[in-house]
């Protein structure tokens, strides 16, 4: 850590500049009033039967007892997870065979590198809603879905990307994949330049494959990336509301609502702050257990640094 | 009047303490250097001196008055950094003239002290450039500049060329010490390098966990040096050592070699001792004691012999061109004034001690 | 990866290699532009197009009408301009306030500061879902709901967190050295911030700047909630509302892709500009911790 300090300052406009305080207050001030704050109300509304509209409330656990015997927090719970985990399986293997492409590519001196690298980062600076609204037009399956017109003219049925149940989740993590992608690309690309060539070189003497130098060198080698991205990743699947609520509004039947909708639905549609609180609490409570396995990581990662 | 008074000063951090107590007096004028292998507290007493660390004991007086609770800027002094700490966003002449600029001197005044500066180092025509663009010794040019125009009662230089290239090195020493001849300012001066500590300073203070060693004269140290880390310190190469004791006929060594004595007055007799002869001070005489060649590496200006006698090892450094080679004999002398006599457990120098 | 050119017929090896490496890029190219052509494309046919059967990729004739309609008879301008104004006023006032924030993180040390900055790290992994629930209530009792100053107060704080972390690291890498020779020289702790820290520290101002910029136009959860007014809504919100319901007509959608386009354009061009900065950023991100 970088300490500039001496002997206690002699006037009084020096003694404050040289006081923390002074500087980190306005970032205290905000994060205390806007962030702190309600974090800590919402946990507590979370053991209340609060409504959003009448200004009485009880404490007591019930919101909690009526969240965890809904069969409804369940399902969300599983949508969710769905499709938090296939973002991930979908991003990382994504993101490892475009990161090794692009590798391979720059190695070999190819053309157009820029190009394929800026057309799949342009996807991931598009906002979450936007790229809901774009993949709901073209995965219509009205006259102008193009996608959908393509296929039926192929198979002979038009399918229901958005209006299937079974199919609605999983067009949604596609879009979200989409978007991110280049996230864990860059993030894995990165990571592919700071492996030594020595190791490569060393693993094709002993008479690897490419295959296993990439399962031997390569993948333990990123293995720290891998895991850090893996979280991230999982956080944002988690958290995502934006996506959703543009593409499927939690829908057909419920089968893309996770957590994020759950809690928007019970508060804002049915008024129930005390319960909604309390799948918010449940959020909360993944999202900060994700993180504690975030700071393991990271301090594992400096530790093999 | 700019003499510098360390009275006492003390260095802890937490537990540690990391310089117990250092007294040193600094006269107007004098180009003191503080030396010592890394760890030994220079930095830290140069740092509190300039008022960068916080001085836990004793006190520091610029000029009279006491500035342990005294900011750098209030305390009249300039310092040049070891990685010269130049601003890399501003030009040479803005780098030179910040510190009036933030005292609020007219834009008149500061060009005349920035060019007054310049023309004594040299850098009249590189005042528009950034520090990106200058060589390493430019860069060190402007980093002393800045420090000129301060104009203040002392100088502190923090290892100033140790990130210069040896060539370099020798030049800058040689301009720095015509600008301690010329501006006279008081100035402390940190380094690793015994060398430039010898060829620069008035005073030169060795320093060792913490602690001063020895403060005086540069020959002084080189000729008396108050124990063995000194003696090693000065000097390069270093001052040959050898263990035993005092006998009757002279130094008698552990392996039974008998080495010459001068006239001193260390009645030692019992005590085991080490005996100190600097690698220069050897004389090829046909009178002297044998040994045996073991490796000849000349310069061209001296030649550097390593000579054994049974199991000891001697470094001689002779100003002369020899026709040795390995395995020849040869027949050397110390001078007989220049031995030194070590007690071997407290490390001092007992040449001079009294019957 | 050294070439080796002992094997027998590497050289075909390589073009095939070359060949498929080449195809993979196709593809991704693909993949990635497809869906924004695709609805560009739809968004410059005419409305009657839309009902033709088949439907084509291209328009038959390029229109800008859509553009002219969506521009000149919706309020999708007044939607802009909220979002520009959003998001402009949100990364000042964010930067505004991380900058000093930062410099006491990499200048000074505290007791607090571990802790503060693990609560840092923290708050960014937290859904904005989890706030809004109880700031709205906050925010009904306050005044401040369907404000844009509201909104700009909560968009400030959840950017704090990330810009803080990010100027931080960047200030981190001028070297102390430079502070103490500013203090000897005479600077104040402002001065120095002002003078030395903030000039050298530009590349990372521009990547706050950028960040906050992107975060700030994406933002949806929060303007969703603290926002009802119609007159209000950035853009992000705004263009839902021109998406077809169950009962809509397909007249629409033509309007919907212009719309959606109008509200992307900001982003895209602002990424073809700033496309070097934008993965310089990234590499230097989400690894160091």
């Amino acid at each position: 850590m970088i300490r500039v300090q001496g002997p206690k300052s002699s006037s009084l406009w020096s003694r404050i500049q040289d006081s923390p305080l002074f500087w980190l207050l306005p970032a205290l001030v905000f994060l205390l009033l806007f962030y702190t704050w309600p974090l800590l109300d919402v946990i507590r509304l979370s053991f209340t039967n609060a409504s959003l509209i009448s200004p009485d409330y009880t404490y007591s656990l019930d919101s909690y007892r009526r969240v965890f015997r809904d069969p409804a927090t369940w399902r969300t719970l599983k949508v969710t997870l769905i499709f938090a985990a296939g973002s991930v399986v979908l991003k990382l293997v994504l993101g490892m065979l475009l990161a090794l492409a692009i590798d391979a590519g720059v190695k070999r001196g190819l053309h157009g590198i820029v190009i394929v690298r800026t057309s799949i980062l342009a996807a991931w600076v598009i906002p979450g809603v936007f790229v809901g609204i774009l993949w709901k037009i073209l995965l219509s399956t009205s006259s102008h879905g193009l996608l959908n017109y393509w296929i039926e003219s192929l198979s002979g049925t038009s399918v229901g990307f958005l209006t299937d149940t079974r199919l609605a989740l999983g067009t949604t993590i596609l879009a979200n994949v989409w978007r991110g992608v280049a996230f864990t690309m860059i993030l894995l690309y990165a990571g592919l330049q700071r492996i030594p060539p020595e190791l490569y070189e060393a693993a094709k003497v002993d008479g690897a494959g490419a295959f296993a130098r990439f399962r031997f060198v390569t993948l333990p080698m990123l293995a720290p990336i891998i895991f850090i991205a893996l979280v991230l990743i999982t956080i944002g699947g988690i958290n995502t509301f934006d996506l959703i609520m543009a593409m499927t509004q939690g829908g057909p039947a419920q089968a893309t609502e996770v957590v994020g909708m759950r809690v928007y639905q019970q508060v804002f549609k049915f008024m129930n702050l005390g319960r909604g609180a309390a799948i918010a609490v449940v959020l909360l409570a993944v999202n900060l257990l994700m993180t504690l396995i975030y700071l393991r990581l990271l301090r594992l990662n400096r530790k093999i640094d | 009047m700019a003499q510098v008074s360390i009275a006492n000063v003390s260095k802890t951090f937490g537990a540690a303490t990391v310089i117990p107590g250092v007294t040193l007096d600094i006269a107007d004028g004098e180009f003191v250097i503080l030396v010592g292998p890394s760890g030994c507290g220079k930095s830290t007493l140069l740092r509190m001196i300039a008022g960068l660390e916080t001085i836990s004991g004793g006190d520091v007086l610029i000029g009279g008055r006491v500035v342990n609770r005294l900011q750098p800027k209030d305390r009249d002094i300039a310092m040049v950094f070891q990685n010269y700490a130049l601003y890399p966003h501003m030009t040479v002449a803005e780098n030179m003239g910040f510190s009036l600029r933030l005292a609020g001197e007219s834009k008149a005044r500061i060009a005349e002290s920035v060019t007054r500066a310049a023309g004594i180092l040299g850098l009249l025509e590189l005042l528009d450039r950034h520090p990106g663009q200058l060589s390493g010794g430019q860069r060190q040019r402007v980093a002393m500049g800045r420090a000129i125009v301060r104009n203040p009662q002392v100088f502190l230089f923090d290892e100033p060329l140790s990130n210069l290239d040896a060539k370099l090195r020798v030049q800058m020493r040689t301009e720095i010490k015509e600008l301690h001849q010329k501006l006279k300012t008081t100035t402390i001066y940190v380094t690793h390098d015994q060398i430039e500590a010898m060829t620069m300073a008035d005073k030169i203070v060795v320093m060792r966990a913490g602690q001063v060693e020895q403060a005086g004269p540069p020959l002084e140290l080189y000729d008396r040096p108050a124990n063995v880390f000194v003696a090693s310190f000065i000097g390069s190469p270093s001052m040959n050592l050898v263990p035993g004791q005092i006998g009757d006929a002279g130094f008698m060594t552990d392996a039974g070699h008998l080495l010459p004595l001068g006239p001193h007055s260390a009645t030692a007799t019992g005590r085991r001792l080490l005996y100190g002869i600097r690698p220069e001070h050897f004389v090829l005489a046909d009178d002297g004691f044998v040994a045996e060649v073991a490796v000849v590496e000349p310069t061209g200006s001296e030649s550097y012999v390593l000579a054994r006698i049974g199991s000891i090892e001697l470094t001689c450094v002779f100003r002369e061109r020899v026709t040795l080679r390995a395995g020849d004999a040869l027949r050397i002398r110390p001078r007989l004034d220049s031995v030194h006599l070590f007690d071997e457990a407290s490390g001092r120098r007992i040449n001079d001690d009294a019957v | 990866m050294t070439r080796d050119d002992s094997e027998i017929g590497s050289a075909t090896i390589r073009r095939l290699g070359n060949a498929g490496l080449y195809a993979a890029y196709a593809v991704a190219v693909v993949f990635a532009l497809f869906p924004i052509a695709a609805v560009l494309m739809l968004s410059m046919k005419q409305a009657s197009e839309v009902f033709n059967w088949p439907p084509s990729f291209f328009p038959e004739t390029l229109s800008l009408q859509t553009y002219i309609y969506v521009l000149t008879e919706t309020t999708i301008g007044r939607m802009l301009w909220n979002s520009i104004f959003l998001t402009l006023a949100s990364t000042a006032g964010c930067i505004l306030i991380s900058a000093p924030a930062a410099y006491a993180f990499s200048r000074m040390r505290f007791r607090a500061q571990k802790p503060l900055l693990l609560t840092l790290l923290v708050y960014q992994m937290i859904s904005s879902m989890v706030i809004a629930l109880p700031l709205y209530r906050y925010y009904e009792a306050l005044g401040l709901l369907d404000s844009h100053m509201g909104v700009i107060l909560i968009y400030i704080t959840v950017e704090i967190p990330f810009t803080v972390w990010l100027l931080k690291g960047f200030f981190d890498a001028i070297p102390p050295s430079l502070d103490e020779a500013a203090r000897i020289d005479g600077a104040s702790r402002i001065q120095s911030f002002r003078i030395i820290i903030l000039p050298l520290a530009k590349p990372g101002l521009a990547a706050a700047l950028i960040f906050n910029v992107i975060a700030g136009w994406s933002q949806f959860i929060i303007p969703f909630i603290l926002l009802q007014r119609a007159e209000l809504l950035p853009i992000s919100i705004g263009v839902l509302n021109f998406a077809p319901g169950q009962t809509e007509g397909e007249i629409t959608i033509p309007y919907l892709a212009a719309a959606s386009i109008i509200a992307m354009l900001p982003a895209l061009v602002m990424f073809v500009i700033l496309q070097r900065f934008i993965v310089q950023a990234l590499t230097g991100g989400a690894v160091k911790g």
